[in-house]
């Protein structure tokens, strides 16, 4: 057995200075981190909102911070600069595919940094399947260039996912060792980054809007994420806000908040489906409509 | 780091490690799973070492939890499978009566293929009645059973009922142990998608004690890479690709079928073959020899051969359990006729309850009669081609190609949604068939990568070793897992759990 350890131990020793030699190569070599690697993308402006998140859970100048969480519905359907004034400075945290476990961890992350007063949830009802995060998970790991930082580390663990931990070693090698920043990607034509985590969506091509069939119900995994955003929040002093997005086909739910629980369900929200490009994701227009609608219910929320 | 800090840090370790609990199979290829093996590993090693039935209770629990992770409520069937065959064998052994004995042995049949019917093709057969009734201008209504259909549920009932009939023939004495009969039934690595183990192979290795052993740990390692290598880097790469073929395959030229059928026959024998791979590398990290699943099957120069080197552990199960007991090839030539394509379209049927799957094994029936019936059916042994030589012969060589081609062929109706359309593609394959494929090439390289290291390795399927040479065994590992992780895709699953 000794032998047999001792065999295996020096191979995995090997392997990885092979590993973090490739990984060398590739920080300079953008060609081949892509092609052992990842394959950058704009994907949902993530390489541009991290760094604006940073700056924002830094930000320590008296007024309330509210913080929004959630997937592509929130970071093309909330801007921040309509539900901030005097007292309060928003931001929109969103992105691509962002369920429980991914908000749990950039929650984490922004706590490590600062402070938040409100934290405002978007949970898309579509998401509360079967999956790991993973997407979301992949997209915080090569898009963005504030990793590696723990929480995000642990998020790629958490996504149970073998090819996230192995790009979480990559970056961290990549931007912790050699300072590499993130590639850059262009944005396609219709995603226009406005500041403050949020993303205009000018008119791409619209998609026909289509009802999803079945009543959904929170799996396991997302309810004990869920729960630990919620431990979070209490023991951090953080209201929390659970945020139903608006669809033009609303998705039937089983409710799984506890009584007490702030809801606010923006399946009721006064939106025009021409508003929407699909049945869930709103344009620009409509985004602008939803915040000003958001902020007045907000304020009655948060007052109660 | 002071104390309050650390105890903090591993509070928020052990809510990290909550975010494994159980959400999904526990997939060879899966993070849980590369945290479960060592684990269970270390302890087996360390703990139980030495200790036979702290071993064997050690395995269960394992399996258990390996097989609980999916949906612990499944677990009840596989143990009622195992109390009742259990008990079966015991009673088979202390009756003396042949009437006795037969109805024992009819209640295992019953129950194990009962839970088989019920879970996998109850609908199917309900379907197929109401299709029937149809036909005839009758319709009929009938709400289906919405059930799901538990993992591994063809391969543990054919592996318990192996058993049963076993200790009926008198081939094997039945063990009096429950934990250890429980730990043969579930035993991990071969859990969910094979190899069907005998009890006459298995039992006996449970039933002993093991101790560690270098070499079997270190072929077990090289198979566990080999394995997902086959999976994550060839099958992974190929299913979108195929995917993409078979469903858009009106838009295609013919060229691009021709190429979709060929990369589906190395897609499915990659993911298959790999799981077996993984399966046997890690019952031998255990001290435990599972049987060969696959010897390189696209290798083989007749039907025949491809059927002696292609789930061996299911073909083999068919001859000793229902082929032979029907008479197999020592009877009258239309019983022959008979026999064979009994085997075959149950073969098919196993796979799932669609008639893809019948017609996939109708066509190899009538691969296989002619060479059966022309008594050629033994005529390569258990020999690998060019077993002494560098390279095969222009024979051997055409003899591969056309066994592959019709193999292939068949392929088509075997991953079809259904027997129309698989008829549909073929009948589009002449169209465009000169076209040269661009764009869907790729997935070449990696066929020709993988038939050239398999060409290397054809004499022992068992052991995995390019080399002598200990640095380019190294160099060969190293680029084999660093392609596997540069692979991964999210746990993508293997095709034969569905089965």
């Amino acid at each position: 057995m000794r032998k047999f350890l001792i065999h295996t131990a020096r191979f995995l020793a090997l392997f990885s200075l092979v590993f973090f030699g490739v990984a060398t190569f590739a920080s300079f070599n953008p060609g081949l981190e892509k092609k052992v690697f990842s394959t950058p993308s704009f994907h949902g402006a993530t390489s541009l909102r991290m760094p604006d998140l940073k700056a924002w859970a830094l930000l320590d100048d008296g007024r309330e911070k509210m913080l929004f969480l959630g997937p592509s519905t929130l970071y093309r359907g909330v801007d921040p600069g309509i539900l901030s004034d005097a007292g309060i400075v928003a931001f929109n945290g969103g992105s691509s595919g962002q369920r429980m476990v991914n908000a749990y961890f950039l929650l984490r992350y922004v706590e490590d940094l600062g402070h938040t007063d409100i934290l405002v949830l978007d949970v898309f009802p579509m998401l509360w399947g079967k999956g790991t995060g993973v997407e979301s998970a992949r997209d915080l790991l090569v898009n963005n260039p504030e990793y590696p930082a723990s929480a995000f580390a642990r998020m790629a663990f958490a996504s149970l996912d073998v090819r996230n931990v192995f790009l979480a070693a990559f970056y961290a090698i990549k931007r912790g060792i050699y300072n590499r920043d993130a590639i850059r990607v262009n944005p396609p034509a219709e995603d226009e980054y406005r500041g403050n985590g949020f993303v205009y969506t000018h008119d791409p091509k619209k998609k026909s809007p289509t009802p999803f069939p079945n009543t959904t119900r929170m799996t396991a995994r997302e309810w004990r994420f869920f729960n630990r955003i919620k431990m979070l929040c209490e023991k951090q002093g953080i209201k929390l806000v659970v945020l139903i997005p608006p669809e033009v086909y609303p998705t039937k739910y089983e409710n799984p908040f506890k009584p007490g629980t702030r809801i606010l369900n923006a399946q009721e929200a006064p939106i025009d489906s021409a508003l929407f490009y699909d049945n869930h994701h709103l344009l620009g227009q409509g985004a602008e409509l939803y915040s000003h609608w958001l902020k007045q219910q907000l304020s009655v929320i948060l007052a109660e | 780091m002071g104390l309050s800090k650390m105890g903090s840090y591993l509070a928020e370790c052990q809510a990290d490690f909550e975010a494994l609990k159980p959400c999904q199979v526990l997939l060879f290829n899966s993070l849980i799973f590369f945290l479960f093996l060592p684990l269970v590993f270390a302890l087996y090693w360390s703990v139980f070492s030495g200790k036979l039935k702290g071993q064997n209770s050690f395995l269960l629990l394992a399996s258990y939890l390996f097989y609980g992770w999916w949906d612990y409520r499944f677990l009840t069937l596989i143990l009622f499978s195992t109390v009742v065959d259990f008990v079966i064998g015991i009673r088979l052994e202390k009756t003396a009566a042949s009437s006795k004995k037969k109805l024992l042995l009819g209640t295992s049949i019953i129950v194990n293929l009962g839970l088989l019917a019920v879970f996998k093709y109850f609908n199917f057969f309900l379907e197929s009645w109401v299709d029937a009734w149809a036909f005839f201008g009758i319709e009929i209504s009938v709400a289906s059973l919405k059930l799901i259909l538990p993992v591994g549920i063809s391969f543990y009932t054919f592996q318990t009922l192996s058993y049963s009939i076993d200790v009926y023939r008198g081939k094997l004495i039945p063990t009096k142990s429950f934990i250890n009969f429980a730990a043969f039934v579930s035993f991990f690595p071969q859990l969910v998608a094979g190899p069907i183990e005998r009890a006459a192979n298995l039992l006996p290795q449970i039933e002993r004690p093991r101790s560690f052993s270098y070499q079997q740990g270190l072929e077990g390692l090289r198979l566990i890479l080999w394995g997902m290598f086959k999976k994550v880097v060839i099958a992974d790469f190929l299913a979108p690709v195929v995917d993409d073929i078979f469903s858009n395959y009106d838009t295609y030229p013919g060229s691009v079928l021709v190429l979709g059928a060929i990369y589906f026959a190395f897609q499915i024998y990659c993911d298959f073959s790999g799981y077996s791979d993984i399966a046997i590398g890690v019952a031998k990290l255990f001290g435990v020899e599972l049987m060969s699943n696959f010897k390189f099957p696209y290798f083989s120069r007749d039907i025949a051969e491809f059927w002696r080197r292609w789930h061996i552990s299911l073909s083999t199960w068919f001859r000793d359990y229902l082929y032979i007991p029907l008479g197999g090839s020592r009877v009258g030539r239309a019983k022959v006729v008979r026999n064979v394509f009994i085997i075959f379209l149950v073969s098919g049927f196993w796979h799932g309850a669609n008639w893809t799957f019948i017609c996939w094994g109708g066509i190899h029936a009538l691969l296989f009669l002619p060479l059966l019936l022309l008594d050629r059916n033994r005529k390569h042994g258990q020999a690998i081609i060019a077993e002494d030589r560098l390279f095969p012969s222009f024979r051997e060589c055409l003899a591969m190609l056309g066994t592959f081609a019709v193999v292939t062929f068949a392929w088509i109706f075997f991953r079809a949604d259904s027997v129309s359309v698989a008829l549909d593609y073929l009948a589009h394959i002449p169209k465009g068939f000169l076209q040269f494929p661009a764009g869907y090439s790729a997935g070449l390289y990696y066929i020709l990568a993988l038939l050239l290291l398999e060409w290397i390795i054809r004499k022992d399927e068992r052991n995995i070793r390019l080399s002598a040479n200990v640095a380019i065994r190294y160099i060969f590992y190293t680029i084999q897992l660093l392609m596997i992780l540069a692979n991964f895709s999210s746990a993508e699953s293997f095709i034969y759990f569905q089965f």
